[in-house]
């Protein structure tokens, strides 16, 4: 069974922000090598299972976006704009910030 | 257990609370703000048979860790209340984020019972609970319910007084021991471990593993409703129908304000109440009538300008039905889901100014209605954010009278006359953004699918919305034509037309005559772009001088709305001092940049 | 499906020229109102280019749809979606007609009833014209799973 679960390097509970302060953790190199990736390098359309979301876990957890999951990429906004995904039955709009930090595994 | 208890109704947004909140509620439901905050909430009493209980529909919070005010606001009233009785309504098609928060709630120790709202919806998505089981499993009751209809309501009542509360280990206890069939998730910390608040990957285990034995899933294809969702927020698809919905939010106001206000509060106010008013009321000459009444030659509401003339005229016949014009719209576009998706299209343009896809509530409401559209501001979530959109609103965004009298007076440079504003209002963004300290923190938005709105649900709102404006926000509107009036009794205005006079000429190239027209742009700008169109200028100085009016001062309604969100958006003096800075500076630096755009095409 | 491919195809064109036409007129360039020749239809008013520009759209997702064929579920919610925008633009019309004629005036309070039918008459917009046409989309609805 594949190893899933997140080693955080940092504790933090800050939220990431326009701005790009808050968010402390540096984001770390996917454990695999190519089938892991970040969800923002996704194409729409591609699924995967979502291996560890950084910043503002906690937050995205109780939304449902969470590590163990299949993640669907919906749309990529233009201009930096958000990335709308699904998991499971819910759609979420991330923004590209977020999208930065959640490291997927595709199939 | 019998002291009074409060019933909490909690729950993620857009579950179906407030559906279920009316139809629990009794006759008087009142909306009020958490103290402190401008986080809203409605409660009323429930009816149960022992007597009646203080019911309250707590604003939406994804967990019991809150991300924002209005989770903050929500966990603060289950710490408040004593011996709370918490209903927890759970979307059934997403179960397991709404279990989450569930076990989370359980943890702490609080009596719940679950409704298991969108009972329907989720039978026809293939989502197969066994409440029974759900409910022997968690320790505590669990009512399918379909709020709209009004399904499995009164069964939720009469459980009520059953609530309790139920330990986690007890669930695990509970939970069929074929251990193996949890494959997949998150492990290492297994269901051995303890199941608490710092640990969300243990306490998922157990929702999953809860999942597992009370949910079977069936595979359905996804209905007209989930293509359109998804085409209604990608791009390509999704920008021209935001287009047609913009378009038709606009034009629906239009047409239910202009049918109010021009139909029948202008003949009514005009014709019927000015005269009456003019005559009945004693003291003509004195300070208090032309205070009160203003002056007993006008014809108009607008030009007598006394507080029970103009004033009344401008909360009840303008203001008003706008108010109750895109206030329909709104919770219509709320209630079917298609707001969050269009937060989502409009958030990239948003994020450059510091702000995110949800402004454009605001936005919108504003070229309606400054009022509703500052009002609409409490729903940001940050002091900066509130404060940035709030400004530019009231700077940059022409009201829906004012756009109808350009249109019909300017039409040839209306369209370009907006596009001016609206770049004046994203560079100003830009601008305000590094310059006000504050952050503007990232939100990840939750998209509801798109539902069809229910009539009941939009009336309810729309009641609220209307009462709570009615009787917070016009004594502020009646108060600011108050002063206005007092200025120019005490000559103050007569001394700025004077002094501002050879400024306006000399820096915006318009002539003397306009100032009039400027000073009285400061009760309905509408009115002060027909005055403006009188005058004999060129084309250019009519493009000049309606673009100043537009920005140069928000009407009284705006002002006073601005001083009253104010108050909780960083002190008055904070907030109305920095939008009158960035007035100043909006109208003589955008306004000089279009003079000199003007001289330098040759047409000034 | 071949038939509701070949209805919505052509709507679509129509649909699309004539939005092509509201952008036009919109803009200002010197194309005629389709009015003298087409009683029913006429190609004016307030937001033109705007109205023009939500045509043009309707049209295209027809065109589309139809084209890459209406068995797949998706095109059948783009075509939904299109006379969504078409039906919007349309009630509206619609709307604002009728409440700019109740109002009766400097006299009545309420025109007459007939007063009020007539300022509901033909010349009609694009978008008024088209919403009976694309009602045949309301038999997706049931096709694909009610919402």
């Amino acid at each position: 069974m594949n190893d899933t679960h997140c080693t955080y390097t940092d504790e933090s509970a800050g939220e990431s922000s326009a701005d790009g302060k808050g968010c402390r953790k540096r984001r770390r190199q996917c454990k695999r090598g190519g089938t892991c990736k970040r969800l923002v390098d996704l194409d729409c359309g591609e699924t995967g299972r979502i291996e560890c979301v950084d910043c503002e876990r906690r937050t995205l957890h109780s939304m449902g976006v969470r590590p163990g999951r299949r993640i669907e990429v919906c749309t990529k906004h233009p201009f930096d704009g958000p990335v709308v995904v699904s998991v499971g039955r819910s759609t979420v709009s991330l923004s590209r910030s977020h999208a930065r930090q959640l490291d997927v595994v595709t199939d | 257990m019998s002291q009074s208890p409060t019933v909490l109704l909690m729950g993620h947004p857009n579950v179906g609370k407030s559906a279920l909140f009316n139809r629990l509620a009794g006759a008087s439901i009142s909306e009020s703000n958490y103290a402190g905050t401008t986080v809203e909430y409605t409660e009323s009493q429930l009816a149960l048979d022992d007597g009646t209980v203080p019911i309250v529909d707590v604003p939406g919070t994804f967990s019991l860790e809150p991300k924002d005010r209005a989770e903050a606001v929500a966990v603060e009233f289950l710490e408040d209340a004593s011996d709370p009785i918490v209903v927890c309504v759970v979307d059934a098609t997403r179960i397991e984020r709404g279990l989450n928060l569930v076990v989370e709630l359980l943890d702490r120790g609080y009596g719940a019972v679950v409704a298991l709202n969108m009972w329907d919806e989720a039978r026809q998505q293939g989502v197969d609970v066994d409440a029974e089981t759900l409910s022997d499993l968690l320790g505590v009751p669990v009512i399918p319910t379909v709020a709209t209809e009004g399904v499995g309501v009164d069964d939720l009542q009469s459980t009520l007084d059953g609530a309790q509360s139920s330990s986690l280990a007890a669930i695990r206890e509970r939970l069929p021991p074929d251990g193996s069939d949890l494959g997949g998730v998150a492990d290492g910390s297994g269901l051995d471990g303890p199941v608490d608040g710092s640990n969300p990957a243990a306490r998922w285990d157990l929702v999953d593993a809860i999942v597992e034995s009370a949910v079977t899933y069936r595979e359905t294809a996804p209905s007209l409703a989930d293509h359109l969702g998804r085409l209604t927020v990608a791009p390509k698809t999704g920008l021209p129908f935001a287009v047609a919905v913009l378009y038709g939010l606009w034009a629906f106001f239009s047409a239910v304000a202009g049918f109010f206000t021009d139909g029948y509060f202008v003949p009514l106010f005009d014709d019927h109440w000015l005269p009456w008013i003019q005559t009945a009321f004693p003291g003509e000459g004195g300070w208090l009538y032309f205070l009160l009444v203003g002056d007993p030659a006008a014809t108009n509401s607008f030009e007598a300008f006394g507080v029970l003339t103009s004033g009344l005229f401008v909360a009840i016949g303008v203001v008003l039905p706008a108010i109750l014009a895109l206030y329909l719209v709104l919770a219509l576009l709320e209630d079917s889901g298609y707001m969050a998706r269009l937060a989502v299209l409009l958030d990239a343009a948003f994020h450059r100014i510091g702000l995110h896809g949800y402004a454009i509530v605001p936005m919108v409401l504003s070229f309606g209605c400054n009022v509703p559209g500052v009002a609409a501001t409490r729903t940001l979530e940050t002091d900066k954010q509130r404060f940035l959109t709030m400004t530019l609103l009231s700077v940059f965004i022409p009201c829906g009278a004012q756009l109808g009298v350009m249109m019909s007076l300017i039409p040839q440079y209306t369209g370009y006359i907006l596009l001016y504003l609206l770049a004046g209002f994203f560079v100003f963004g830009a601008i305000l953004n590094r310059l006000v300290p504050g952050s503007s923190p990232e939100v990840a938005v939750d998209i509801p699918p798109l539902r069809q709105p229910r009539l009941a649900n939009v009336g309810t709102k729309l009641s609220l919305r209307l009462r709570g404006f009615m009787t917070s926000a016009v004594p502020f509107v009646l108060a600011g034509v108050g002063v206005v009036n007092l200025l120019y009794l005490g000559g103050a205005v007569d001394w700025l037309a004077t002094a501002l006079g050879p400024v306006l000429s000399g820096w915006f190239g318009v002539p003397q005559e306009t100032v009039p027209a400027l000073i009285a742009g400061f009760m309905r700008k509408d009115l002060a772009i027909a005055q403006l169109s009188a005058i004999s200028m060129s084309p250019f100085q009519t493009v000049m001088s309606v673009v100043m009016v537009s920005i140069y001062f928000p009407c009284v309604a705006t002002f006073a709305m601005l001083i009253k969100e104010g108050r909780t958006s960083g002190g008055v003096l904070r907030v109305v001092g920095g939008a009158l800075a960035t007035l100043v500076a909006a109208l003589f630096l955008w306004g000089g940049l279009l003079r000199l755009g003007g001289t330098l095409l040759g047409v000034a | 499906m071949r038939l509701d491919e070949a209805y919505f195809g052509l709507l679509g064109a129509a649909v699309g020229l004539v939005g092509m036409l509201a952008v036009a007129r919109g803009l200002g360039l010197a194309v005629p109102d389709p009015q003298p020749t087409l009683a029913v239809l006429t190609v004016s008013g307030t937001f033109l280019l705007w109205r023009g520009v939500i045509l043009l759209s309707a049209g295209a997702f027809y065109l589309y749809g139809a084209t890459e064929g209406l068995e797949d579920p998706s095109m059948r919610a783009r075509v939904f979606m299109a006379s969504l925008m078409i039906w919007i633009v349309a009630g509206v019309d619609l709307l604002g007609r009728l409440l700019g004629a109740i109002p009766g005036g400097a006299d009545r309070w309420v025109a007459s009833g007939s007063e009020i039918l007539a300022a509901m008459g033909p010349p009609y917009s694009p978008a008024v014209l088209a919403a009976p046409l694309v009602l045949a989309a309301l038999a997706y609805r049931s096709q694909g799973g009610s919402p």
